[in-house]
C-alpha cells in the first residue's frame, strides 16, 4: 500500500494550499510539517497585518502574496489559480491555523487517485474523536448539513472543514468562481450541481493552536443565513448553467 | 401645481442634467452610470413641463392622486439607480480580485525566477 502511494506521488503532481491571514504564531510549524510529509506547498498570505509575510520571507517559504486582504474564499482560490498554472492534478487546503494534520492528506487524495473529484476532511465521520468543536457549532454544522441534503440529495457530515482535496476538475470549476467568504459549503453544493463527485474522509482535527476563528457573535447569524442562501443559489445557478 | 413649485423643480432637474453632462465631458462619471440619472432627469422635467400628462396617466391607471404617482416613478427611478451601482460594485470586487491574485501569482514567478539569476 505504502509503496503503490509513494508511486502515486510520483506520477500525480500534488500540491498543499496554505491560506495564511495573521497567522504568525502557526505559520512556520503549519510549513515545516506540510514540508517533512513531502508536499509542495504555496502559502496564500492573504494581506495579512502582523508579520506572518516577513517570517515566511525569512524562511524562505514559497508563497503568493495578495497585496489586499480577499477573505478565505479569494485566497484559496489564488491558490487553485496557482495549481492550475503550474499544472498539479491535485491541490489539497490545509489552513494555516495549525487545525490540519498534514499526515491525513493521504488519505484525502486517495480517494481522488481512484477517481473522486473533490474529497473532504470529516471530524465526524468518525464520531468523538479528536476536536469536535463547540456544541453551538455542531447544531450549525448539523444544519448546513441537512440543507445541503436537502438540495443536492448528499449527506456531507462536516460541510464546513477547511482541509479539502480538490482533483483537475474541481480545481478547474473554482478557479472560475469561488465564493468570497465562508466558501466551503456552498462550493460543495456547486461541486455536486456542475456532476462532480464528493467523497468525506474521517480526519482528526486538532483545536486551533492560535489565533482566532473568524465566525463569533453576530457573525454566526449572518453565516447561517448566508451559506444557506448561497447552498440554494448555488443550486439553481449551476443547474441552468448545466442545461 | 403651483408656478413656483415647477420653476423651483425645472431649475433644479434642469441644473442636475447639465451637471450629469458635466460630469461625463470631464471624464468624472462614465456614460453608461449616467443614462439613468439623465434618464430620471427627462422625466422629472418632462412631468414639470407638462404636468396634465401626470395627472391623465395617473388618473387612468387608477391612482387617488396624481403625487402618489409621481413618487412610485421617482421611486421605481432611484431602485433601479441603486441596484445599477450594485451590479457595478459586484463587477469592481470580481476584478478586482482577479487582478489580486494575478499579481500575487506574477509576484511569485518573479521571485523565483530572480532567485534562480543570482
Amino acid at each position: 500500500m505504502w509503496i503503490v502511494g509513494v508511486l502515486m506521488d510520483d506520477m500525480l503532481r500534488v500540491l498543499v494550499i496554505i491560506p495564511a491571514y495573521n497567522e504568525q504564531a502557526n505559520i512556520v510549524q503549519t510549513v515545516s510539517s506540510v514540508v517533512e510529509a513531502g508536499y509542495d506547498y504555496v502559502v496564500v498570505n492573504d494581506g495579512s497585518t502582523d508579520k506572518t509575510l516577513s517570517i515566511c520571507r525569512q524562511h524562505g517559504f514559497n508563497v503568493l502574496d495578495l497585496p489586499q486582504n480577499l477573505g478565505i474564499g479569494g485566497a484559496v482560490q489564488a491558490g487553485h489559480k496557482y495549481a492550475l498554472r503550474h499544472d498539479y492534478d491535485i491541490d489539497v487546503q490545509v489552513d494555516g491555523d495549525g487545525q490540519h494534520d498534514p499526515s491525513y492528506i493521504g488519505n484525502l487524495i486517495e480517494p481522488i487517485i481512484d477517481g473522486a473529484d473533490l474529497t473532504i476532511g470529516s471530524r465526524f465521520a468518525v464520531p468523538t474523536e479528536g476536536f469536535q468543536s463547540t456544541f453551538l457549532r455542531r447544531v450549525g454544522i448539523r444544519w448546513l448539513s441537512g440543507w445541503l441534503r436537502l438540495f443536492t440529495g448528499k449527506t456531507i457530515k462536516d460541510p464546513t472543514s477547511g482541509f479539502r482535496a480538490c482533483g483537475k476538475k474541481a480545481i478547474d470549476l473554482f478557479c472560475r468562481d469561488y465564493p468570497d467568504d465562508y466558501p466551503e459549503p456552498e462550493s460543495i453544493a456547486a461541486a455536486l450541481k456542475t456532476g462532480l463527485s464528493v467523497v468525506e474522509v474521517p480526519v482528526l482535527m486538532r483545536e486551533r493552536q492560535g489565533g482566532v476563528s473568524s465566525i463569533s457573535g453576530f457573525s454566526s447569524i449572518y453565516y447561517m443565513i448566508k451559506v444557506s442562501l448561497a447552498i440554494s443559489m448555488a443550486c439553481f445557478v449551476y443547474r441552468k448553467a448545466a442545461h | 401645481m403651483s408656478m413656483i413649485i415647477r420653476v423651483g423643480a425645472g431649475v433644479i432637474f434642469s441644473g442636475l442634467f447639465f451637471y450629469v453632462v458635466s460630469l461625463v465631458g470631464k471624464g468624472k462619471l462614465l456614460l453608461k452610470y449616467s443614462l439613468l440619472w439623465l434618464c430620471l432627469c427627462v422625466v422629472a422635467l418632462l412631468s414639470v413641463c407638462f404636468p396634465e400628462l401626470i395627472y391623465r396617466i395617473s388618473g387612468c391607471i387608477g391612482f387617488i392622486s396624481p403625487s402618489n404617482f409621481a413618487f412610485l416613478v421617482a421611486v421605481v427611478l432611484l431602485l433601479m439607480i441603486s441596484l445599477s451601482l450594485s451590479i457595478a460594485i459586484s463587477r469592481l470586487v470580481t476584478a478586482c480580485k482577479n487582478l489580486t491574485q494575478r499579481i500575487a501569482i506574477l509576484e511569485n514567478e518573479n521571485d523565483v525566477l530572480r532567485n534562480q539569476q543570482s
